[in-house]
């Protein structure tokens, strides 16, 4: 078991600290902001993470991919959450990608994993509720919202139940029987609302029974985005104690909020250790899941990720809370970057589960 | 076979040889060995264990060999603790001369001393404590009074030290002493060994809430200290109880990590006396949640003391992240100790008498005892105040106060 990060994962750091800080960098996310009321993944910037391969970061090697696992996954989703950026790192290379990983193996979806790889595919992933015929009917009716990413995708893995199992079927985003509508929520990211009117799908796929549940990758990368937001609103907080001056000093000699910060500090330390632990389990369970050798994952595996999501949520609650109020004035102005932080976190710290669902399912788990 | 991997064979079987079964088991408090001119030991085989320990020099392990010590490397100890960790071996020995005082000897003093002291460390012949903190200086050590004056061939000490851990039951103190008023406090400082033979010493057990006796105060009145008993130079004090605090933070960091292994298991106790439904769960929702609560922080302290150590294998290291050990540690175990007695009700608030049993009776004692881990070896608030400065590099404040 791994608690480090080993010489490729440092350097793989290193340098998505460096693509985001040039590419995506927050004033970007402003100007997109305010000039389209969303910020959705820019083309160009999504292009340059894919020739970085990052869009095949959970592909096998053997099948075109960089084979770098959740692990190499979670570094760029945490150096994304510090950043604010926007890209298809989480519903496309991650949640679509291990959705068709979970499929039966064909050419039909190689194909698909390499227009991913490649970036031709520009993918989304969703779990539709209806129950469909089997075999399915010629027109897929339905609707189903707050898609991530799906906006800016062009194609839309849709995980439905099936009588005979569950199926994973592929639509075409600018399909004219397949309507978006953009959601506007408070992170200012990309959702639609997406409306099925005997809409086709291009390809179909069986599901694997003993597939890893998305819900799990899910809760550890939203776990990961929620420990760089909170990263980096720490930071930001520290940075603004040493400036900003009341009473004829400098506030962050006042010791209570040096003690309110250094609580928080210990409680970001806890989150970094724990979701790196839960990266290196699910590390070990998804490959065994995606080729069929294990059937579900283990409780380690489970107990490790359900604790990251609780922790991470709560460390974020803290910090964003904190950051917003050390602040001061500025901190409830849109002007700050700091409010950008706050949202983004509350949206993310009720996705794949709150705390209190994971608590529970912790106890659960644990024999409790 | 690397060197290191063939003194671990070596180790292994040397461990299997000479330590017995009884001593492979968790120690409780009244069995562990402390040295002294009165050496006592609660079994035969401990007295064994002892003894062969003694003998190889590893009661002491890094001390070198000439003052009989087992002359081992870092790496070579801290093979020697994984493998007696492995097969659950106690501590042969334990006393503040060897983690605390043997160390500072090593580091400061002459050679006359250090051929004094250490093989009486080693052989545990003489058990020591620590005289640093006062009534007036506690969290603010450095504004310690305990006067010793140089007169001719000794020192003249008068004053008195306070929560001296076993200061009624050891044989020396070494003591942090005020040789100067000149200059800042820390500057006035000096380090002396006091034999508690020495006429006018006199120490004095503190009851505790818990009925508990370890801390001691221990007064000086008019005590005459050899000059050969000042470590390091006079006035240079401070630097030797600095030096010293790496030893202490590390032991401190150790201690946060395996806190609250301990005897409680609130799951367990939780079924007992609340009950469980007919999945097998808890009954009392509430409390559920509270144990679950405290089982991720748990885990959460515990990955993080294993990411440290893994972080300095590979050479990684954040000399920050050790530094929140002891707070968390000692925060996590009351918060443990409190739980457990919600659950226990009455049943754990015992005090004495075969009304309750001995686990019971332990249960309000360790809770009560438990209270001065967070004030003892540097308040929680002084860790908070470490991270804040030393960690987060928040400046001090300007005015001198709050």
């Amino acid at each position: 078991m791994s608690l480090v990060l080993n010489q490729e994962q440092l350097m793989l750091q290193r340098s998505a600290q460096d693509f985001f800080a040039h590419n995506l960098p927050i004033k970007q996310f402003r100007a997109q902001r305010d000039t389209q009321g969303v910020v959705l993944s820019d083309d160009q910037t999504w292009q340059k993470m894919v020739e970085l391969g990052w869009a095949a970061m959970l592909v096998p090697e053997s099948l075109g991919g960089l084979g770098f696992g959740v692990t190499g996954m979670g570094v760029l989703v945490i150096e994304a959450g510090r950043n604010l950026a926007a890209s298809h790192l989480l519903s496309g290379a991650s949640f679509a990608v291990s959705a068709l990983l979970s499929c039966q193996p064909n050419d039909v979806r190689d194909k698909l994993l390499g227009g991913i790889a490649s970036g031709s595919m520009v993918p989304c992933f969703a779990m539709s509720f209806s129950h469909l015929t089997d075999p399915p009917q010629p027109g897929f009716n339905g609707k189903i919202d707050l898609v991530p990413e799906a906006m800016s995708a062009n194609s839309l893995l849709l995980l439905c139940q099936a009588d005979g199992g569950k199926q994973l079927l592929q639509f075409d985003l600018n399909s004219d029987r397949v309507k978006r509508d953009a959601m506007h929520l408070i992170d200012y990211r990309d959702y639609a609302a997406i409306e099925f009117d005997q809409a086709e799908a291009v390809a179909f796929f069986d599901y694997r029974s003993t597939a890893p549940d998305i819900q799990e990758l899910g809760a550890l990368l939203s776990a990961c985005e929620l420990f760089g937001i909170s990263s980096e609103a720490f930071d930001r907080t520290i940075s603004y104690l040493c400036e900003r001056e009341q009473f004829g000093q400098k506030i962050g000699a006042f010791q209570a909020l040096q003690h309110r910060m250094a609580k928080a500090y210990m409680q970001l330390q806890m989150c970094k250790s724990v979701i790196y632990d839960a990266l290196n389990k699910m590390d070990g369970s998804m490959d065994a899941m995606w080729h069929g050798d294990r059937q579900t994952p283990c409780d380690d595996v489970l107990i490790a990720t359900s604790h990251a999501k609780v922790l991470a949520n709560d460390v974020a609650q803290l910090i964003c809370t904190e950051a917003i109020q050390l602040h001061g004035g500025m901190g409830i102005t849109d002007e700050l970057d700091i409010g950008l932080f706050y949202k983004r976190a509350r949206v993310l710290r009720t996705r794949f589960g709150s705390s209190a669902f994971h608590k529970q399912r912790f106890a659960d788990l644990t024999g409790l | 076979m690397s060197e290191l991997d063939s003194f671990r064979e070596a180790t292994q079987a040397w461990l299997q040889e000479n330590c017995p079964p009884s001593q492979r088991t968790t120690v409780q408090k009244t069995e562990v060995v402390w040295p002294g001119r009165n050496q006592t030991f609660p079994s035969e085989d401990a007295k064994h264990w002892f003894e062969r320990m003694r003998d190889i020099g590893w009661t002491c392990p890094t001390f070198p060999k000439e003052y009989g010590g087992g002359g081992l490397s870092d790496a070579q100890e801290k093979v020697l603790r994984e493998e007696m960790k492995a097969m659950n071996c106690r501590p042969p020995l334990t006393d503040q001369g060897i983690s605390m005082l043997g160390p500072a000897l090593l580091e400061f003093g002459n050679d006359a001393q250090k051929a004094f002291h250490l093989p009486k460390i080693v052989r545990g012949e003489l058990r020591w404590c620590q005289g640093y903190s006062e009534p007036g200086a506690g969290s603010d050590l450095a504004s310690l009074q305990c006067k010793a004056e140089l007169k001719d061939g000794y020192f003249l000490v008068n004053g008195s030290k306070i929560w001296t851990s076993y200061g009624v039951e050891s044989d020396w103190i070494f003591c942090l002493v005020r040789t100067s008023n000149e200059g800042t406090k820390q500057a006035g400082i000096s380090f002396l060994l006091i034999d508690m033979q020495t006429p006018s010493v006199k120490a004095k057990s503190i009851e505790l809430i818990s009925g508990e006796s370890e801390f001691a105060q221990v007064f000086f009145d008019d005590v005459k200290v050899p000059v050969e008993n000042l470590v390091g130079e006079v006035n240079q004090g401070w630097s030797v109880a600095k030096g010293l605090l790496k030893h202490e933070r590390k032991m401190m960091a150790e201690l946060g990590s395996g806190f609250a292994a301990g005897n409680l298991n609130l799951a367990d106790l939780a079924k007992q006396h609340l009950g469980s439904n007919t999945d097998g769960q808890i009954a009392d929702a509430a409390t559920r949640l509270a144990i679950a609560e405290y089982e991720m922080m748990m885990r959460a302290i515990g990955l993080t003391g294993y990411r440290s150590h893994q972080e300095a294998l590979a050479k990684q290291l954040d000399p920050n992240v050790p530094l929140i050990m002891k707070y968390l540690g000692t925060t996590a175990l009351q918060t443990r100790d409190e739980l457990g007695m919600d659950i226990m009700a009455e049943r754990s608030c015992g005090w004495q008498d075969d009304h309750f049993s001995v686990d019971e009776l332990r249960v309000a004692r360790d809770l009560l005892f438990n209270k001065a881990l967070t004030i003892a070896g540097g308040t929680s608030e002084i860790q908070l105040n470490i991270v804040a400065k030393r960690v987060l590099g928040l400046p001090s404040n300007s005015s001198g106060k709050g």
